[in-house]
């Protein structure tokens, strides 16, 4: 019975994110076919901020020494970046080497939280920045 | 091979398949990312 149940879990995960990924593809297409940028999938459908939502326009303000701005945008813009640099120049440095493209489980877990705290942060600021 | 890490969407195992299902969902540009981790690989 827990057998069957798992399978049925197992099965359901498999239906979501094959469902999923298609309904992406419909969404992006439509906005694509208006020659229009599409906006996140679940932003729009739920009013919500993702956890890189506002990122650009931190990093905009940083550059331009607007720090408080920067934080405001999205205070985990900056931490996202470093990891996104880092975890491309392990890949590259595997690819480099002819290692297959594989990371350790570190990097599951460093994304996990800098993706949790960033949209804590961001469902917890202000909302003229979501 | 453990029921644990079997591949049960293209190539990952339950947490890589739940961690790709979040980022297209909350992240869509990083949902490369179970793809090249190794514990979400599935047998």
């Amino acid at each position: 019975m827990q057998r069957r149940l798992g399978q049925l879990a197992i099965e359901g995960l498999r239906l979501s994110a094959c469902g999923l990924f298609a309904v992406w593809c419909l969404w992006n297409a439509l906005w694509l076919v208006e020659r229009q940028i599409p906006p996140a999938l679940f932003c729009a459908l739920t009013g919500l901020p993702c956890p890189t939502t506002g990122g650009t326009r931190s990093i905009a303000c940083l550059l331009r020494g607007e720090w408080a701005e920067s934080l405001r945008a999205n205070a985990l813009a900056i931490p996202i970046a470093l990891l996104l640099a880092l975890t491309l120049a392990c890949l590259a440095g595997r690819l480099l080497a002819g290692r297959p493209l594989r990371l350790g489980g570190r990097f599951l877990t460093a994304w996990g939280a800098v993706l949790a705290v960033a949209w804590i942060a961001k469902l917890l600021g202000d909302r003229q920045y979501w | 091979m453990s029921d644990n890490n079997k591949a049960i969407f293209a190539g990952l195992n339950m947490t890589g398949t739940i961690a790709f299902v979040l980022l297209v969902v909350l992240c869509l540009p990083l949902c490369w990312l179970p793809f090249v981790i190794k514990s979400c690989k599935g047998d």
